[in-house]
C-alpha cells in the first residue's frame, strides 16, 4: 500500500513510498554474518522527512534522486520513526523525476545531536561567540564561531554570514551537523531559520555517567576511578593551528605553523556504569597539581619513560574531570580540560544525592 | 585488526557476590571462564570495590587478603609471581584496616554439593583515602537499588523486551540485568536484600564514625584524670561537645573502649583508663 511519510506509524511493514533522497551515507559495521556496508540518512515527500537505513542500496543512488520503495518497514529508534529498508524491499530509481520536499526538523537536545540526523531543529544559548573571515568556492564573508549550551552540554556553532549575540538564546531550525576532528558541530547560515527565544539554564556543571556518553558532546563533568594509565605518555610538540601531533616538528595539515610543547597522558576510567578512556594533556595535569608546572613536567617527561611520576599519583584516585568527548578509534573518549581529586565535602554530597535518589 | 573490547568491572557488594548461585554456559568454549549471573541480574568477570583490609596471610607462593566492604567479604589470592614488576599490587605493603580500591577477575570453586564460592585475582590494588570508600560504598548502593527497581517493573511485563524498561529510563545495562534476574532468580528475595545492604551501610558509617571518635575520648579520659580516681561522665560529655561528639556516639564509644580493655568504670558513670 503506497504510504504518505506524515502517516508512518511505528512497528508497520509492507510499507511502499516514493520518496525524494535528501542525504544517504555509507557505513561499516560487523554482524553475525560478518564484515557489511549500511547505508543511512533522510528520505523526504510532500508530507515530511524520516531517516532511514538500508542493509541493502543500489549503489547508484544519490542525494536527490526519487526512489519507488516497496515492502519497508517502520520501526521507532531512539524514540524517533526510523524506516527499514532491506533485503525485501524492492528499491526502483526513477530517473529525472523531481518532487517538492516539505522539510521538517526534529527538535533535539544536544546531547542527542549526531550524524545520523543531519538536518535538525536545536534551541540553546550561544556563548564565547569569535568571529573571522572566510574564503571558500563560492563566496567570501564573515564566520562567527563558538559554542551552543543547553542544559545536556555544549557543542561548537558555525554561523555563517549570520551574527550571533553573545549569551543570548536561540531556536535554529534546519541547522546541519557535522563532524570535524571527531567533534560534532552545527552550522547555520542565512537559509537557517534563526530566532531569538528566553531560555533558562541553571548555572552549574553538566554531570554524566559514562553509560550516557553516546555521541560527541563537550562541557560536561564525569566522576570515576582511574583503573588502569597507559604506558606512553610524555612529551609531544603540537600544531598552533589545529592541535594534532606534529611529528617530527611539523604538523601534516599545516606544515608552515608553529608548534609548541605539550604533555600527553591517557588512562581509563570507571564509574560503575561503564568505562572511558581519558587523555588529558598539559592544562589538565596542571590543574590536578598545581606542582605539576611546565619545568616539572619537562623534568617527568625526560626522566621516565611514560612519565611514571604522574602514573603514580593518579592510578587508584578517585577523579572529577571536565572535558569534551570525541569520537575515536576505541570508542568515546573523553578531552580532558581540567581534573581535579573528588574533595570531601563533594563526596558526602554525592553519597547523600546517591542514597536520596533512589 | 578487530580490537577486543574492554570487559567494565561492575562494582557490586560482597553480599550480591555470595548470593550468587549461576554460571552462565561456556561449553561453546571451555578455554574462557564463564560469567557470573549474580542475583541482581549483573553478568559479571571483572568487580571493582572498595573495602578494608581485615586480615593478610602469607603462604609459600602466594597472598590472602580478606577485604571487607559494608556487607560482607571479598577474599583475594594474590600470586607472588603475577606481577613482579608492577606496581599495582604490592600486597606486601598492605596493612590490616587499611582502605584498598581493587579491580580483580572473579575465580570461582564449586563444590560437590554445586555450592559456588568465589575469589578475587586483582589486576589493581592500591591504598586509597576514606572518601574512596564512602563513594563507591553509596554507588553500590545506588547502582543495586536501581536495577532492583529495574527487576519490579521487569517482573510486571508480559513479554521480556528490555526496550519496554529503556522506555521507563532504565539504562540497557540495567534493563538487561532486570531480564536476567527475573529469568535466574525468580524465587529471590530483593525486598530483604535491599534492606539488608541500606542497614549494613549506615551502621558501617556508625561503627566509622565511633571508631574515629574513640581516641579523642581516650585521650581525654587520659589527660584528665587529675586526682587518679577517674573521670565523671558528666564532664567527659562535656567537653566533647567541642569535639562534636554527641551522647550517643560517646556512649557506644566507651562500651567499645571498655570491651576492649582501654577504660573501666571505676564507679558509677566514673571511667578510668588502663
Amino acid at each position: 500500500m503506497l504510504f504518505k511519510i506524515a502517516d508512518l506509524k511505528p512497528d508497520s511493514s509492507n510499507i511502499d513510498l516514493i520518496a525524494k533522497v535528501i542525504s544517504i551515507n555509507q557505513k561499516e559495521a560487523n554482524t553475525q554474518r560478518g564484515p557489511t556496508t549500511y547505508y543511512y540518512g533522510i528520505i523526504g515527500d510532500t508530507s515530511g522527512t524520516i531517516p532511514f537505513t538500508a542493509w541493502t542500496m543500489t549503489s547508484s543512488v544519490r542525494a536527490n534522486d526519487v526512489l519507488e520503495l516497496k515492502n519497508c518497514s517502520v520501526k521507532l529508534y531512539n524514540d524517533r520513526l526510523r524506516l527499514y529498508i532491506d533485503a525485501r524491499t524492492q528499491v526502483i530509481l526513477r530517473p529525472g523525476e523531481e518532487m517538492e520536499v516539505r522539510r521538517t526538523y526534529p527538535l533535539f537536545k544536544i546531547r542527542n545531536i549526531s550524524v545520523r540526523d543531519p538536518y535538525i531543529a536545536v534551541e540553546g544559548i550561544v556563548r564565547d561567540i569569535k568571529e573571522r573571515s572566510y574564503t571558500g568556492r563560492e563566496k567570501s564573508g564573515t564566520l562567527y564561531y563558538g559554542l551552543l549550551e543547553d542544559e545536556t552540554g555544549n557543542i561548537r556553532i558555525n554561523s555563517f554570514d549570520v551574527k550571533l549575540e553573545q549569551n543570548t538564546g536561540y531556536r535554529f531550525t534546519g541547522a546541519k551537523v557535522s563532524e570535524y576532528n571527531n567533534r560534532l558541530r552545527v552550522s547555520v547560515n542565512d537559509k537557517t531559520g534563526i530566532q531569538k527565544i528566553k531560555i533558562d539554564l541553571t548555572p552549574g556543571p553538566v554531570y554524566y555517567d559514562i553509560h550516557e556518553l553516546k555521541s560527541p558532546i563537550s562541557g560536561i563533568f564525569i566522576n570515576g576511578f582511574i583503573v588502569n594509565v597507559g604506558d606512553k605518555g610524555g612529551a609531544v610538540y603540537r600544531c598552533q593551528e589545529c592541535r594534532k601531533t606534529a611529528e617530527n616538528g611539523k604538523c601534516p595539515d599545516h606544515p608552515d605553523a608553529p608548534v609548541y610543547r605539550d604533555y600527553f597522558l591517557y588512562f581509563t576510567m570507571e564509574d560503575g556504569t561503564g568505562y572511558i578512556q581519558g587523555t588529558c594533556g598539559k592544562s589538565a595535569l596542571v590543574s590536578y597539581k598545581n606542582e605539576w608546572n611546565e619545568s616539572a613536567l619537562d623534568r617527568i617527561a625526560s626522566e621516565d619513560y611514560g612519565m611514571m611520576e604522574v602514573k603514580k599519583e593518579i592510578l587508584g584516585k578517585l577523579i572529577n574531570a571536565k572535558g569534551e568527548v570525541v569520537n575515536s578509534q576505541n570508542g568515546m573518549t573523553l578531552r580532558i580540560s581540567e581534573m581535579k581529586p573528588l574533595g570531601q565535602n563533594e563526596i558526602a554530597d554525592l553519597s547523600r544525592k546517591y542514597l536520596e535518589e533512589v | 585488526m578487530e580490537t577486543r573490547k574492554r570487559e567494565a568491572s561492575k562494582w557490586i557488594t560482597s553480599r550480591e557476590l555470595r548470593d550468587s548461585t549461576i554460571e552462565e554456559d561456556n561449553s561453546s568454549d571451555t578455554r574462557v571462564k564463564p560469567f557470573i549471573i549474580t542475583p541482581l541480574g549483573t553478568r559479571v568477570k571483572r568487580i571493582l570495590f572498595v573495602g578494608t583490609v581485615n586480615s593478610i596471610s602469607d603462604e609459600e607462593n602466594i597472598t590472602k587478603v580478606v577485604i571487607n566492604d559494608f556487607t560482607g567479604s571479598f577474599y583475594l589470592s594474590i600470586f607472588k609471581d603475577t606481577f613482579p614488576e608492577d606496581r599495582r599490587v604490592l600486597p606486601d605493603q598492605f596493612e590490616k584496616g587499611e582502605r584498598l580500591l581493587v579491580v580483580g577477575r572473579l575465580n570461582t570453586f564449586k563444590t560437590e554439593d554445586q555450592r559456588i564460592f568465589y575469589n578475587v585475582n586483582p589486576e589493581l590494588a592500591l591504598k586509597v583515602e576514606d572518601g574512596s570508600m564512602d563513594y563507591w560504598n553509596s554507588r553500590a548502593v545506588y547502582i543495586a537499588q536501581r536495577k532492583v527497581l529495574a527487576i519490579r517493573e521487569a517482573s510486571k511485563l508480559e513479554s521480556a523486551d528490555a526496550s519496554n524498561l529503556t522506555k521507563l529510563g532504565y539504562s540497557d545495562e540495567e534493563s538487561e540485568c532486570a531480564l536476567r534476574a527475573v529469568r535466574h532468580y525468580p524465587g529471590y528475595n530483593y525486598q530483604q536484600f535491599i534492606e539488608n545492604i541500606r542497614n549494613s551501610l549506615t551502621s558501617s558509617s556508625r561503627d566509622q564514625e565511633v571508631e574515629e571518635k574513640k581516641s579523642i575520648i581516650l585521650d581525654f579520659i587520659k589527660n584528665n584524670d587529675k586526682d587518679g580516681k577517674g573521670c565523671l561522665y558528666e564532664n567527659i560529655l562535656n567537653s566533647m561537645k567541642e569535639h562534636d561528639i554527641d551522647q550517643s556516639t560517646l556512649d557506644e564509644a566507651l562500651n567499645l573502649l571498655g570491651s576492649s580493655g582501654e577504660i573501666y568504670e571505676v564507679s558509677l558513670k566514673r571511667f578510668k583508663a588502663l
